[in-house]
């Protein structure tokens, strides 16, 4: 066993000869510790009893607490009372603080409140606040009164031992401060004192607070920081926390999801696409904010009207396009040849296009992921003919969101490449019969081409529009059986696609 | 992980060695130092008289007796003072022996000679990398106490003992830097640095310069070591001064504490310390722990740094001083030169290695 009258060089022995007295008492005591760390006992109790209060009051007050807990751990419960009185006579809350919170805390613990009180209270009076223990006490003592029901004075005590407390205090005070003010309906600095919470990363704390914040803020409809601090707190691996925030981020993801569908269904198609520039006052940009997806996607200000590629807009834009072309198309099979002749689809297409050339730039501030976890949570059974029979033509685009994760392109493909995006295994088993339902198709694959825009620039791909086409192309080629394996087909489009969104051609043209 | 032999291993140095073996280690050190034979055949005959030699104290002189005349006494105090020999390249070739990839930790051991009263005392300082299943010395620097420099004597005890670690990790990381370039690059970060010693765990200057220079380490401290603020529940006592073992005394039978993280004030957690008890056992061990977890941006680092500590003070726990400078019976040598005990000491790590079959190479 390490002694340390040996083991720090005689270091305690030097000091527990030492002429000056309030050495000599430290030395006793922490001689006493070590004993009792050492659980030898009564060598400690013997070391704690022998501080002389003569030599150092506070030295002696610690060593009297010290030694009461021994006693009252060995059941020499009189010795231990006498003890525990020793100390309350030698500790002054001014010069022994600690040990004025410890028999605070052993008063409280007793059921002794109105003891517990007023040692806080002389601690908080005697340093202030601003001073580390008079922070703690002030800290505690909230506790306390919070117990009590004066809920009042507990928020102003927290408030006051924010004012000095050390990193180690600081979270706590953070989150019981706005745990309360949470309860009180104050939600702006309850907030604003969850997000100092979080900074703290305290290693308990402050998922707890991010979890806090996040629920806070989804309750604001906040949804994209909410979202982010759901990840975080699920990230932290904090047992109590992890998990909880997870599924609170799944359930969020999810209702976000149909929001925004929901919101897309809704929305009034407009009468003539995306408004122009030069329309900045007239009743396009009105009805653009009818849909109010800002809101949805967190945004705190409206659109810029210098950015009409902003992505509620492009969204509506785009569906617009889509439907034009299907209620012009919708009875009529599609094929290559029809196509090339139909210069209105290639102009609604290509205004399509242009709204969505920037969509990268402009749903940059979605959470996409939302997306595509929503994907998952369909369950694979569902069949893409059920879909397709249940789905009203008017909006089977926007049902088309609603197909299985399978039919969502996840990777980027080669412009070059015959088929642009592997056929999904639901349509794989779909009937001939389903197959030949082309203008469902063509919505499916418009349905792509936006979820493959929204997973393009959740990965922050640059080929947002490869994707995007590459969804449009599978539409297409799908939209008839005679097309439908034409690789000229998907890959002319892809071209006459990728360049419409240079600007540089009009029409179509053949792959190299 | 458990170690397969609890890294100490069996360095059989004090067996004699056979005529064969001894020709063996003259051809491995011509190897590695160059083409010096009368140099190397008489370093593989200090060798050899090294463990030769009976238990106890050694001198050069009964050195050269234990060689059984393979060289005389100027011969061997000539070759172990004065004869130009790289000592880079024997580092090296030891380094080469334990590849990069293979190292779990590093061990810094410190073994303290004493002279008698009024001689001063001896210092010295071991690198070792420990592996799966051995515990092998990479490198040596010794040091007098007091300092033979005039420059040194003003330095505290601790700057001389971070002076020494410091040369250690330097010369040990340029080693494998010339042995294996790449090494460093390919893992996700240098191994932890296991300080075995509590004076060397309570140097705050030598952890400092861990910090600044490896990353992770694990360092033994005493429980009475009272010069750190850990983190505390709010209703915890706060007394000054506590010592390392009153946070934790009492520690139930079987129980496993979790690490405690040291309060720095800086702004950021990471890289702070922890304590921990490396063995709740009697006596119960202490050590600061110092982990850097993997922790993608913008993240909390939550329990991620308590787990890691946790993890390196598992490492650390079976990973027990190897007490190389006994064993190796370099704590045995009494020679007023720090150089030639140094000397000495690759020397015979060299034929620890050796004899174990890490070292080969060598033609009789």
């Amino acid at each position: 066993m390490t002694d340390p009258l040996t083991h720090e060089d005689g270091c305690w022995q030097q000091d527990l000869a030492s002429s000056h007295s309030n050495v000599r008492a430290e030395a006793q005591l922490q001689l006493g510790i070590h004993y009792a760390a050492q659980g030898q006992t009564e060598a400690a109790e013997r070391a704690f009893a022998a501080v002389d209060p003569d030599d150092d009051r506070l030295a002696a007050a610690r060593a009297s607490l010290r030694l009461h807990r021994l006693l009252i751990a060995a059941g020499q419960t009189t010795q231990a009372w006498d003890a525990l009185a020793a100390a309350k006579n030698l500790s002054d809350p001014r010069h022994s603080p600690d040990v004025e919170l410890e028999l605070a805390a052993r008063a409280a613990a007793l059921g002794q409140r109105a003891e517990a009180v007023r040692c806080y209270r002389a601690v908080v009076s005697a340093l202030t606040p601003r001073h580390r223990l008079g922070a703690l006490a002030a800290f505690r003592l909230a506790e306390l009164r919070s117990e009590q029901g004066a809920g009042d004075e507990a928020v102003a005590l927290w408030r006051l031992a924010l004012q000095g407390s050390d990193e180690d205090l600081r979270a706590h005070v953070l989150m019981r401060l706005a745990d309360a003010l949470r309860e009180r309906s104050q939600d702006h600095e309850a907030q604003a004192l969850y997000t100092q919470a979080v900074a703290t990363d305290h290693p308990d704390l402050a998922p707890r607070a991010a979890l806090a914040l996040a629920n806070l803020l989804e309750r604001q409809e906040v949804l994209a920081p909410a979202l982010r601090l759901y990840a975080i707190a699920s990230a932290s691996g904090h047992r109590d926390v992890a998990d909880i925030a997870d599924l609170r981020r799944q359930a969020l993801m999810r209702r976000r999801t149909r929001v925004v569908l929901d919101q897309i269904q809704r929305s009034v198609p407009l009468d003539d696409g995306r408004p122009g520039r030069d329309d900045r006052s007239g009743g396009g940009w009105r009805r653009w904010r009818k849909v109010k997806l800002d809101r949805i996607f967190g945004r705190q200000k409206a659109p810029s009207k210098d950015k009409p590629s902003d992505f509620p807009g492009t969204l509506n834009s785009f569906a617009l396009a889509i439907n034009r072309l299907v209620a012009e198309e919708r009875h009529r099979p599609i094929s290559l040849d029809v196509l090339t002749d139909q210069r209105a689809f290639f102009r609604g297409v290509r205004e399509a296009m242009g709204a969505l050339t920037t969509v990268h730039d402009a749903v940059s501030h979605i959470d996409c992921v939302a997306y595509r976890a929503y994907l998952q949570t369909v369950p694979d059974t569902e069949s893409i003919e059920s879909m397709l029979s249940a789905a009203p033509r008017d909006w089977g685009l926007y049902e088309g969101l609603w197909s299985p994760q399978s039919a969502v392109p996840t990777t980027e493909h080669d412009i070059n490449a015959p088929c642009p995006i592997p056929l999904p295994r639901e349509v794989q088993r779909c009937t001939p019969d389903a197959l030949g339902a082309a203008p469902n198709l063509l919505l499916l694959g418009y349905a792509q081409a936006i979820a493959a825009t929204v997973h393009a620039s959740c990965s922050g791909s640059d080929q947002t529009v490869h994707l995007m086409s590459g969804g449009l192309a599978y539409g297409l080629v799908n939209c008839d059986a005679t097309t439908r394996h034409d690789p000229a087909c998907a890959g002319g489009l892809l071209c006459f696609l990728d360049r419409s969104r240079c600007g540089a051609h009009s029409s179509l043209h053949s792959p190299t | 992980m458990r170690l397969t032999s609890g890294a100490v291993p069996e360095i059989a140095v004090s067996q004699p060695l056979t005529r064969g073996e001894i020709a063996q280690f003259a051809g491995l050190l011509q190897a590695t130092l160059g083409t010096r034979h009368d140099r190397d055949t008489n370093l593989a005959a200090y060798a050899a008289g090294v463990a030769a030699a009976p238990a106890g104290l050694l001198r050069v002189g009964m050195i050269a007796t234990a060689s059984a005349g393979l060289a005389n006494t100027k011969q061997l105090r000539h070759v172990i003072e004065h004869a130009p020999v790289d000592e880079a390249l024997l580092r090296r070739r030891l380094v080469r022996a334990v590849p990069f990839a293979e190292v779990l930790a590093f061990t810094i051991e410190q073994h303290t000679v004493q002279h008698g009263a009024g001689s001063g005392e001896t210092d010295i300082y071991g690198v070792h990398a420990v592996t799966l299943d051995r515990t092998t010395p990479l490198g040596w620097v010794i040091e007098p106490i007091p300092p033979p420099d005039i420059d040194a004597q003003a330095l505290g005890i601790d700057d001389v003992e971070a002076r020494a670690v410091i040369r250690l990790l330097t010369e040990m990381t340029e080693d494998y830097d010339a042995v294996e370039p790449t090494a460093v690059v390919a893992r996700t970060g240098p191994p932890p640095v296991i300080l075995q010693s509590t004076s060397l765990g309570e140097n705050q200057a030598l952890r400092a310069y861990l910090r600044a220079s490896i990353g992770e380490y694990v360092a033994r401290i005493p429980g009475t070591y009272s010069d750190l603020r850990l983190r505390s529940d709010s209703i915890e006592r706060v007394e000054p001064n506590r010592q390392l073992q009153d946070y934790y005394a009492p520690i139930p039978r079987g129980a496993n504490p979790p690490p405690r993280e040291l309060l720095d004030g800086s702004s950021s957690r990471r890289g702070r310390e922890y304590a921990l008890p490396l063995i709740t056992g009697e006596p119960v061990e202490y050590a600061l722990v110092r982990p850097l977890p993997v922790l993608a941006p913008g993240a909390l680092l939550g329990p991620l740094p308590e787990q890691r500590a946790r993890g390196l003070g598992e490492l650390a726990r079976d990973i027990p001083d190897s007490h190389a400078a006994q064993r190796l019976r370099v704590a045995d040598l009494r020679h007023p030169c720090p150089d030639a005990i140094r000397r000495h000491a690759l020397l015979v790590s060299m034929l620890a290695a050796f004899r174990n079959g890490q070292l080969t190479g060598g033609t009789p």
